[in-house]
């Protein structure tokens, strides 16, 4: 009898200890997930690397299955892209030229040059996909916090995914534009507004991403572009987000709004990212 | 005991390995740590597979970077959905198929109170797919886990039990020296 007493509260004790220590690991998630998850991105980089590896060579044993016509036409097209886009870098040269120039008469510093890391996606939540991912280049590749990261159509125009989150030495954290903690500033095109991404009252649900702080002053048509306005440190100027929806209508005469809120579609396609390009800024 | 933690820490570091991987490559939800901790929820005992749930979980969570910790949650209703299911020895795999829906089932409903859902239909579908899958999977994974402990000579899930002539054999054995002692007696 006494046995299975000792038995029984032995058992409760283990319980309480397991509740305790889930109790530890909610209060201290935080502070945790600062300090130790990017220790277990590390941990666990080998092993998703080598996987994603493994896709990768899958991936590119699929294009011997294309016969040689197809093959060729492929390099065919992938030439004239090439020849369109040294002519562009030609006159971005000369351009890029004549800023300094510019710049040099006018007394300006000089602006920010940017240097470029391409990145592989090697792992994503399942639950939150298109809010958080991980690529496979770390504080070793010289990724910093705050760095921006896009993508590149198929045209050769960048568009803006996320920025770095926390940095490990092999692995880091995306912070897509479609998570809520995510708050920066963007420009429209046309109208000429500064917003702040994320920081609305509206509530994410739909397609559109909350852009709030709109000066209720200024017209906005939907479907102008929107894009980085180049006020944070590691951000670009210029890298297209999104394209707005809709901005919540005034009444000019008995409105005292002076901000507006709206919703932009996100340009980038997040369901199929696999590489993706961070902008590393460089010293003056 | 020894050997059966180190097993079960393998196993179970496996399978949220796998469950990272499934996430990752092929954007497929697959909660295998679900599936260990409920194996090890009866061939190890309750608190175990609890403490199992949690560091599994945690990790899980902090691996993927997400901002709320949920996984350690999902896992500990998982197990109490299986637990309270199969709350005796399983006979046959019938009965392991209803603990992996159940747990599956508990599962999807503490994804949808943490993680939300797109609404009623949308959840009633992924619920259903879920236990279909867990039904299928845990007798699977029975199967493989009771191999490894078998072959490691640890706990098991399903205890390997007389077959029924050797129980009736043993049986009237019992029979025949009871009635022997008491035709012994003055």
């Amino acid at each position: 009898m006494n046995q299975i007493k000792e038995k029984n509260s032995g058992r409760w004790l283990k319980i309480a200890a397991v509740g305790i220590l889930l109790l530890l690991a909610l209060a201290g998630y935080d502070s945790l997930r600062r300090r130790a998850g990017r220790f277990f991105g590390d941990f666990f980089y080998p092993y998703l690397s080598v996987a994603r590896a493994g896709v990768d060579r899958i991936s590119d044993t699929t294009l011997l299955l294309y016969s040689r016509l197809e093959l060729a036409a492929r390099v065919e097209q992938l030439m004239a892209a090439n020849r369109a886009l040294a002519a562009q870098n030609v006159t971005t040269a000369e351009v890029l030229r004549e800023n300094a120039e510019l710049r040099r008469l006018a007394s300006l510093p000089s602006s920010l040059q940017w240097r470029y890391l391409a990145c592989e996606v090697i792992l994503r939540d399942p639950v939150h996909w298109d809010r958080r991912l991980t690529v496979g280049r770390g504080r070793a590749d010289g990724l910093q916090p705050g760095c921006a990261v896009f993508s590149v159509t198929s045209d050769g125009r960048p568009i803006l995914v996320g920025l770095i989150g926390e940095v490990a030495d092999h692995s880091a954290e995306v912070v897509t534009v479609l998570n809520p903690e995510l708050r920066i500033t963007v420009g429209l095109s046309a109208s000429g507004a500064i917003g702040v991404l994320n920081a609305s009252e509206r509530r994410q649900g739909g397609v559109g991403i909350p852009v709030g702080m709109l000066p209720a002053s200024l017209k906005y048509t939907p479907g102008e572009s929107v894009i980085t306005t180049g006020f944070e440190q590691g951000i670009p100027r210029g890298i297209k987000i999104g394209e707005m929806l809709s901005v919540d209508p005034v009444d000019e005469l008995f409105s005292s709004r002076l901000q507006l809120s709206g919703e932009l579609k996100p340009a980038a396609q997040l369901n199929s990212i696999r590489f993706l390009m961070a902008a590393l800024p460089q010293e003056r | 005991m020894f050997l059966q933690k180190i097993i079960e820490f393998t196993v179970l570091g496996v399978a949220v390995l796998v469950e990272l991987l499934a996430g990752s490559i092929f954007f497929l939800y697959c909660p295998l740590a679900v599936l260990v901790v409920v194996y090890y929820s009866r061939a190890d005992s309750f608190p175990a597979a609890m403490f199992d749930a949690v560091i599994a979980g945690t990790v899980i969570d902090l691996v993927t970077g997400r901002s709320e910790l949920f996984s350690p949650f999902l896992l500990l209703i998982a197990i109490f959905a299986a637990r309270i299911v199969l709350r005796r020895e399983p006979d046959s795999l019938l009965e392991c198929s209803l603990a992996g829906a159940a747990a599956a089932f508990g599962a999807v409903i503490a994804e949808t109170v943490f993680a939300g859902t797109s609404g009623v239909l949308h959840f009633i579908a992924v619920a259903i797919f879920c236990c279909a899958a867990g039904a299928l999977a845990m007798p699977v994974t029975v199967a493989a886990l009771d191999g490894i402990g078998r072959l490691f000579g640890t706990e098991l899930f399903m205890p390997e039990r007389p077959a029924s002539l050797d129980a009736r054999r043993a049986a009237r054995n019992r029979r025949v020296r009871l009635a022997a002692d008491r035709r012994g007696r003055p």
